[in-house]
């Protein structure tokens, strides 16, 4: 193993050491379970509401359980319009119909909001070791290039965890309240959404690292890399509005929203509509272009 | 002797603070040299750019026959004591010494059996479990001493390395860097404790505002081989007798302070035992009653004189 590679793992692995040790990850781990576990239990009462007004209309009498009859629901044309309302497709609405609810609730909730616990909770990773002046004691030993990518290792690591947990969390609460639950369906559902969701962060972990990377305040990384994304969501949204779209100004939307990483998850969330790949190639660009871009400036400042 | 770190004319700038205007000094491979110079002579800024912490603005720094500070090529080369670097507090001393010590390139087993050995010469054998957070302040100097000293560097920078520390401790630190040496480590110490560095370190620069004022071996520095300084006590003070004893050399009689100062010409057929013994004779002979003989200026004096 070239002493490179091995740093990386070296100062990754005491990355996740030191979230052990400092209880990081049992914040992280209470945010996501916690969350997870919230988020689980509210769509399965939102289900079982669902179920016992669909039974209400069919006039049929209430379901003996919770989910006991999710599996005839999923399957009625009523369920595919709904979700036809909510993509505005067929070909997805069909897809996601295919897929157990509890899975596609997992899929929209984790690419909605574990971008921003990453941007929270990985935004302080070099700057505060450049606070506490700890970052001196690794970069005489090793190089700043395999120092800043073993700790965005190490996060992504920790992130990649939290993902798994979750996920499991789903399953279990959807197991525990969902009478009609499909384990086979649901586990492969949950674990296949998973690695996508972290393929979806790494730009977002990526930002974080640029904002730990130029600036040796904490406070301050936290705040470039919550409020720089607030900022790079606004820009993506500003392409949005009708006023501001015509043949001049589209192509410099579509070129910010080239460079900024929110809604790149389409073919991540729907990889059977084609744009699996370029969403995949576009979250690695932007891993590489944040990432790069604050080594940039660590690479040559004084620590 | 070569020189393990050399400093050619360099300069730094904070803002409009010029912390150094041309720093140049050499440390010879196999020394321990001593960094001397008051609060914002830019010692640790010197220290700091060895290290590559900071770069440079101008001149040139050679470290081990490198031309900068490249920690993948001197990879387990250099040990460094930053001044002011914390640990996480809720890092064990042992894992905190193993994980640098692989970091530096030892192999898992090494860095363990590398960091206990540390731990014991630095007196934290009996902390090695303990969490950063429950040490004194002194303990955490010693335990960043242990990391500098991790896989014996050929090179070692230590920036106050005994600040804090009660004098049991200094002294066994003192004589771990001694041994260091003995052992073939070129050691650069920064200190403000100037008797301490004048009994340790056999090379010595001077700072003062970012530029060297001396530098060189301690004794040529202090003039341990130039000048003889003698105490007397009351009674005669010949002075007129001494200066006709030793016609080449310069002799000064300080009647405040009753110390007679000899500056004599450095050869090779003459030491300052031979002046020192002359000298004697004639003081003794004139009836004068002797109350120390000291070669050279402390270092402290020297410092006190130049900055």
């Amino acid at each position: 193993m070239s002493p490179f590679v091995r740093d990386v793992g070296l100062v990754a692995r005491f990355e996740l050491g030191e979230a052990i040790r400092s209880r990081m990850l049992v914040v992280m781990t209470l945010l996501f379970v916690g969350a997870g576990a919230l988020g689980a239990w509210g769509f399965t009462e939102v289900l079982g509401t669902v179920e016992e007004n669909a039974a209400k209309v069919m006039g049929n009498a209430p379901p003996p359980s919770r989910g006991s009859t999710l599996k005839q629901m999923t399957r009625s044309r009523s369920y595919r319009d709904m979700l036809r309302v909510f993509t505005r497709d067929d070909k997805k609405a069909d897809y996601f119909a295919s897929l157990p609810p509890i899975v596609v609730f997992f899929g929209w909730a984790s690419f909605t909001f574990v971008p921003w616990l990453v941007l929270l909770t990985a935004s302080e990773s070099i700057a505060g070791e450049v606070a506490t002046r700890s970052i001196r004691f690794s970069v005489v030993r090793t190089g700043r290039l395999p120092f800043a990518l073993g700790k965005m290792v190490g996060q992504a690591v920790v992130v990649a965890g939290m993902m798994v947990l979750t996920a499991a969390t789903f399953f279990v609460v959807a197991w525990i309240r969902l009478a009609g639950f499909e384990p086979g369906a649901t586990a492969l559902g949950l674990f296949s959404y998973a690695p996508r969701v972290l393929l979806y962060v790494m730009p977002f972990l990526a930002w974080a690292m640029f904002a730990s990377m130029i600036t040796g305040n904490p406070q301050v990384a936290r705040s470039i890399s919550l409020g720089g994304a607030v900022a790079l969501n606004i820009l993506r949204g500003l392409g949005k509005i009708p006023a501001l779209q015509g043949p001049a100004l589209d192509p410099i939307w579509d070129f910010l929203k080239l460079l900024t990483p929110f809604g790149h998850n389409e073919g991540l969330l729907y990889p059977p509509g084609g744009a699996l790949m370029a969403d995949v190639a576009v979250c690695l660009m932007l891993t590489v272009l944040y990432f790069g871009g604050g080594f940039a400036m660590l690479r040559r400042r004084d620590l | 002797m070569s020189a393990a770190l050399r400093f050619a004319e360099v300069k730094k700038r904070f803002g409009a603070n010029e912390a150094l205007r041309g720093l140049t000094l050499e440390v010879p491979a196999g020394s321990i040299f001593g960094l001397v110079g008051p609060n914002g002579a830019g010692k640790t800024t010197a220290f700091s750019i060895a290290c590559g912490f900071l770069q440079a603005d101008a001149g040139e720094v050679s470290i081990l026959g490198q031309n900068g500070f490249d920690p993948m090529r001197l990879k387990g080369r250099v040990g460094v004591l930053p001044q002011d670097a914390l640990v996480g507090r809720e890092t064990r001393c042992l894992d905190h010494l193993a994980h640098l010590g692989m970091l530096s390139g030892l192999t898992t087993r090494q860095a363990h059996r590398e960091a206990d050995q540390r731990l014991e010469e630095v007196g934290l054998a009996d902390r090695r479990r303990a969490r950063v957070k429950t040490l004194s302040h002194g303990m955490l100097r010693r335990l960043s001493v242990a990391q500098a000293l991790l896989g014996s560097p050929e090179l070692v920078l230590l920036d106050e390395p005994t600040s804090g520390l009660d004098p049991r401790h200094a002294h066994e630190l003192r004589e771990l860097f001694a041994r260091g040496r003995r052992e073939g480590q070129t050691l650069m110490i920064s200190s403000h404790n100037l008797p301490e560095l004048e009994a340790l370190c056999d090379h010595v620069a001077l700072v003062d505002q970012g530029r060297t004022l001396a530098t060189g071996p301690i004794d040529v520095v202090t003039g341990k081989g130039e000048t003889v300084e003698i105490e007397l006590g009351d009674g005669p003070a010949p002075a007129a007798a001494l200066a006709a004893a030793l016609p080449d050399d310069t002799v000064i009689w300080d009647d405040e302070r009753r110390l007679m100062r000899i500056a004599f010409a450095r050869a090779p057929d003459r030491k300052a035992e031979d002046v020192i013994g002359a000298a004697l004779r004639v003081l003794l002979d004139a009836g004068a009653r002797i109350a120390g003989v000291r070669r050279g200026q402390t270092l402290e004096k020297k410092f006190l004189e130049m900055t």
